[in-house]
């Protein structure tokens, strides 16, 4: 379930043997859980083993829907301070290339009864109509919180996918951390969001003592 | 989840935690999942980098010790499935001595992505590999080639 730990394409454990690097554990440890990807790999298998297409993919048994949203969680005009000091501070091969997107999939049931899919990043809301089976898309991604909820008819959420590391317009891991969040859609926690300040810690250390400040007061990373 | 087995992907038999983890992950398979199948993949690429060259018998007591493990692969020609990543340079010659090392009693499905031809199917390909190898594949889905152009990591 994972190739060369380090590497973001994991779906499941990461295990110290092949992850024991200090860099990789930067950007690939327990804050960086890929499992959310695994429900829609579910729905996936049993689509292909039924030699059914994408849009006649349903959720697995006991399930109205499911899906995840992933991102990286820096922007392309992210600038990390010490760039170039070393081998791992450059950017990555590939950096220019990659957009700044809230990317979704979510597969829904053969009659999805008028659901909508909402995706919500720093507050800016895109509604999409939810189709039979197998559901994707991409939009813009804003520095903040990103959320995506499954609405019905009504406009009642169902289920959300909230609660992952917020974009940053700078460089909270020291370096140009490409991996993104995945998180899954499942019932929603609530979580709406706050994004304390994350600085590169390494860097300036009134923004460290301010982060841990706000660390503690927050309890969240 | 739904699979129903996993590649081990190699980079290097000599490492410590190797053995001890085939150990538990067979052992693991056979006795709660017996239709979970579990296959060898060479990564000559990655133990290419650890050695300073291709050493394909490195990879001799593993697969001498897990081929007839009952979680083990066997292919449709009942011997033992092999894959790769990349051909670590070896020519088909050296393929085809190390398969009779084995007795010919390997079911050869490798990633050969690196030889000439291999992504288009190229007739000239088959010619060269054709008597090598009992299947083909890749690892391509994981590892994009890098364009010019702006993309989604949803793609």
């Amino acid at each position: 379930m994972e190739n060369d730990g380090p590497e973001s394409h994991y779906i499941g454990n990461l295990w110290l043997e092949q992850n024991n690097d200090t860099q990789p554990l930067k950007y690939a440890n327990s804050q960086w859980s890929h499992t959310g990807w695994q429900p829609l790999i579910t729905s996936f298998i049993g689509a292909l083993k039924a030699g059914l297409s994408a849009s006649e993919m349903i959720p697995p048994p006991g399930k109205i829907a499911v899906g995840a949203i992933w991102y990286k969680t820096i922007l392309s005009t992210s600038n990390c301070p010490n760039e170039g000091s070393n081998k791992y501070t450059e950017k990555p091969e590939g950096w220019e290339t990659a957009s700044d997107s809230l990317n979704w999939a979510v597969v829904l049931p053969n009659d999805p009864r008028g659901m909508q899919i909402r995706t919500i990043t720093n507050g800016r809301m895109d509604y999409i109509p939810g189709r039979p089976g197998l559901n994707y898309g991409t939009v813009p991604i804003e520095a903040g919180f990103q959320r995506l909820e499954l609405l019905d008819q009504a406009g009642n959420v169902l289920l959300a996918a909230s609660g992952g590391r917020c974009v940053s317009s700078g460089c909270p891991d020291c370096i140009y951390n490409m991996n993104y969040q995945v998180v899954g859609l499942v019932k929603d926690t609530g979580a709406i969001g706050t994004c304390p300040y994350q600085a590169c810690k390494k860097q300036v250390f009134a923004h460290y003592m301010v982060s841990n400040l706000l660390r503690l007061s927050t309890r969240s990373y | 989840m739904g699979f129903d087995g996993f590649a081990l992907n190699v980079g290097d038999p000599a490492q410590y935690y190797v053995r001890n983890t085939f150990n538990y992950m067979f052992d693991y398979a056979r006795d709660n999942f017996p239709d979970f199948k579990l296959f060898i993949s060479l990564d000559l690429w990655a133990e290419g980098a650890s050695y300073g060259h291709t050493e394909i018998n490195a990879y001799h007591d593993i697969l001498q010790d897990f081929k007839g493990h009952p979680a083990y692969l066997q292919g449709p020609n009942g011997h033992s499935f092999v894959s790769s990543f990349s051909s670590g340079g070896l020519s088909n010659t050296h393929w085809i001595d190390w398969k009779s090392s084995w007795g010919n009693q390997v079911y050869l499905v490798p990633d050969l992505d690196d030889t000439r031809g291999y992504n288009t199917s190229d007739p000239g390909w088959w010619e060269y590999w054709g008597d090598v190898i009992d299947g083909v594949m890749s690892w391509e889905t994981a590892w994009q080639v890098i364009t010019c152009s702006k993309s989604s990591i949803l793609d």
